[in-house]
């Protein structure tokens, strides 16, 4: 009836109106297939591979606790089961999970922050950002908090000048300057009660201050490179403070024939002296053995060095061994694997390390 | 008569329109979803048509072929097939590559001089060097500039799972004449850390128009400082306040004659001996660098201090096994 409504309308032919007729028919046929095809198309996309892959994907991460990996695997199963309530539903509980393991970690770790426990503070702060990876507060955190600072934030006091400042913060009214160059609008006597300075920390690496640490606290004794090596290993002090010496900046060219066999030499010994005096032992025993083994007492202190690395190196394989018996696996493999820095041939660690690498993988896939 | 033939044929032109749209729409649904979502990162599904590598769909869903490697690894292939169903993130979906077990760490290599045989502590050879370049190509590595190191430690991107930095001090003439063209055929960017004394053209070291040919070959130009001293060290005859004056000097000096003689704004420095100190670091922030980098062993995590970030020297006397022990990606140490 429509049809030839719209034929007469149009002054189709009969062959013309027949052929609209056909066009029609196919046209409903096909949009009832594409309707009739939905279905089957969501059903062909329910069992997709990758639906299947992502589901298991995500009840593995699950059972192993990683609940991001969890929630991003469901999120992709959820783009094949749209309407699927059981998905959702797990969706909203992992988000509510890992939200609320976020702001824990986050707490614990301000916690341990304002007790002065700053590695314990960082790795909270890891924690809060694997479950909640855009937690804005703890990454300001992590990236402002938890470094050495390089400046601490002066509030002037009435009577303040900026030697009054130095004086008091730097046990010296001359570095001044340094306040004024890292606060211009304090030249010139310019500071105002009230108004905030940028003083920046003299760290121990800053020469001159060892000086006036050693004037405020009471004199230590001073240790040799000699004793380094007969002394248990020491955390290293926190600074910026490195070592190695460059000895390609000798030019060579520009010195005296007769100078030229003694200078590597004598710029690579010095350079292992610093190192073990920072207990870079490695990097000393590679050093050492590049120098003449006649020159100065080069022959002593490669001995005296490979000794303590292996025995450092025997220290970390115990303590590998203990984390083992108390099933601490992966700090068992942390020890081993630095006994293999220390000591590449050592056999045990080699073979205990080979062990309990095939021990965590056999764990990691359960 | 001719007029409703012409009315016939345009009828019957938009109704088969209308059919081929409705096809094409069945067809596009079909083949791939963008998924949005509030705080997981948005994801698209695609089948992959023939033809399909994985560089054009990174062309294509993520506007660089060189992103290939999101795709690879979310999906864990190292190659796609027509007809493969992959999930595309359309953002980064772990930036700091942080789970319960660890976090991605970067290795930066440091190398400082080049030679066809000779081979010192500063000095690796050719043939090392080009073993090294071949070892990363064919295991796996990405080499990645220091700016997309730096939006990796900024917390903006994530990085390939064994991205590596690599980074020469100095400006001796065997970058130019050995490490250059060993890079370039690789593909691999570099940065070249220049003190700027030493770019005087002798028979060792380089010139300035060495420099701005290897700014423009790919070679990021950085600065090392002007005259390479000790940055820690005060000297005999040198007042406090003159030794910060010769600090503040070192930077400045450097980071305009290299702005003046290549045209570039440096806004990385490696320490010359990798030694630094707080009124260095505060120099250069207040100059606008951002970030500095030390010799002292290790790879570095995103939430590394960005002024004392770790390198790892190359040796000339390291052998392969050694190289690889330097290449460091990944450590559970801060989160245990």
């Amino acid at each position: 009836m429509g049809i030839t409504f719209w034929a007469k309308k149009i002054k189709l032919t009969d062959r013309w109106q027949f052929c609209l007729a056909a066009i029609i028919v196919l046209l409903s046929l096909l949009a009832g297939g594409c309707a009739v095809v939905s279905p089957v198309a969501e059903q062909e996309v329910s069992d997709s591979p990758l639906a299947a892959k992502y589901r298991h994907k995500a009840i593995a991460h699950e059972k192993r606790g990683q609940l991001r990996e969890a929630l991003l695997s469901w999120w992709i199963v959820q783009s094949y089961y749209p309407n699927d309530a059981e998905i959702a539903g797990k969706i909203k509980k992992i988000k509510e999970e890992t939200e609320r393991r976020g702001a824990d970690h986050f707490r614990q770790a301000l916690t341990l922050y304002h007790q002065g426990a700053l590695k314990g503070a960082r790795r909270e702060i890891l924690r809060t950002l694997i479950y909640d990876p855009e937690h804005s507060r703890a990454l300001r955190f992590l990236q402002n908090e938890l470094h050495d600072p390089v400046f601490e934030k002066y509030t002037v006091q009435q009577g303040d000048t900026v030697r009054k400042i130095a004086a008091e913060r730097y046990r010296d009214p001359t570095k001044a300057f340094l306040i004024t160059s890292f606060n211009p609008h304090a030249s010139g006597g310019g500071i105002r009660p009230g108004s905030s300075l940028r003083l920046v920390i003299l760290d121990d690496a800053v020469p001159g201050t060892t000086k006036i640490a050693q004037k405020l606290s009471p004199p230590q004794k001073k240790i040799s490179s000699h004793d380094y090596l007969v002394l248990a290993p020491r955390r290293q002090k926190k600074r910026i403070v490195v070592y190695a010496t460059s000895a390609s900046k000798v030019r060579e060219e520009e010195r005296p024939d007769k100078a030229k066999a003694t200078i590597p030499n004598r710029v690579y010994y010095q350079q292992a002296k610093e190192l073990l005096d920072r207990e870079e032992y490695l990097e000393a025993l590679r050093i050492l053995r590049s120098i003449d083994r006649d020159f100065r007492d080069v022959e002593k202190l490669i001995a005296y060095t490979e000794v303590f690395l292996q025995q450092e190196a025997d220290a970390h394989y115990r303590k590998g061994i203990s984390y083992y018996l108390s099933e601490n696996l992966s700090m068992a493999i942390q020890e081993w694997e630095e006994v293999l820095r220390l000591s590449p041939e050592h056999l045990k660690a080699k073979k205990d390390l080979r062990n309990a690498r095939r021990l965590q993988r056999k764990i990691d896939t359960l | 008569m001719k007029e409703n033939y012409r009315a016939n044929i345009l009828f019957c032109n938009a109704i088969l329109l209308v059919l081929l749209s409705c096809l094409q729409g069945c067809a596009v649904k079909h083949e791939a979803g963008q998924v949005h979502s509030g705080d997981l990162p948005d994801f698209v599904r695609v089948v992959a048509g023939s033809g399909d590598t994985l560089p054009l769909l990174a062309s294509r869903y993520l506007d660089d072929p060189q992103k290939s490697w999101v795709i690879a690894e979310f999906n864990d292939v190292t190659d796609i097939h027509a007809g493969q169903e992959l999930i595309i993130p359309l953002e980064p979906f772990n930036k700091g590559a942080l789970s319960l077990q660890g976090y991605q760490t970067v290795p930066v290599l440091c190398y400082h001089n080049f030679s066809e045989n000779k081979k010192n502590l500063m000095m690796v050879t050719r043939h090392d060097f080009e073993q090294q370049m071949k070892f990363l190509s064919n295991n796996g590595y990405t080499v990645i500039s220091l700016d997309e190191f730096f939006d990796f430690l900024d917390y903006k991107v994530a990085l390939p799972e064994k991205a590596v930095v690599i980074t020469i001090d100095d400006g001796w003439q065997g970058v130019y004449t050995i490490a250059y063209p060993v890079l370039q055929r690789y593909g691999f960017p570099a940065t070249l850390f220049v003190y700027t004394d030493l770019i005087n053209g002798n028979r060792k070291t380089l010139n300035w128009q060495q420099v701005a040919e290897l700014e423009n070959g790919g070679i990021d130009i950085q600065c090392h400082t002007k005259t390479h001293r000790n940055l820690n060290k005060i000297k005999d005859d040198e007042s406090f306040q003159r030794y910060v004056g010769q600090l503040e000097e070192e930077i400045t000096a450097s980071t305009r004659i290299i702005k003046e003689k290549i045209g570039k704004e440096v806004t990385y420095l490696a320490y010359p001996y990798g030694a630094a100190n707080n009124i260095v670091v505060a120099y250069l922030q207040k100059k606008g660098y951002r970030g500095a980098f030390t010799v002292k062993r290790g790879s570095n995590p995103f939430f590394e201090n960005r002024f004392s970030l770790h390198r790892r020297m190359i040796y000339g006397d390291f052998d392969l096994q050694d190289f690889k022990r330097n290449l460091k990606i990944y450590s559970s140490k801060a989160i245990r």
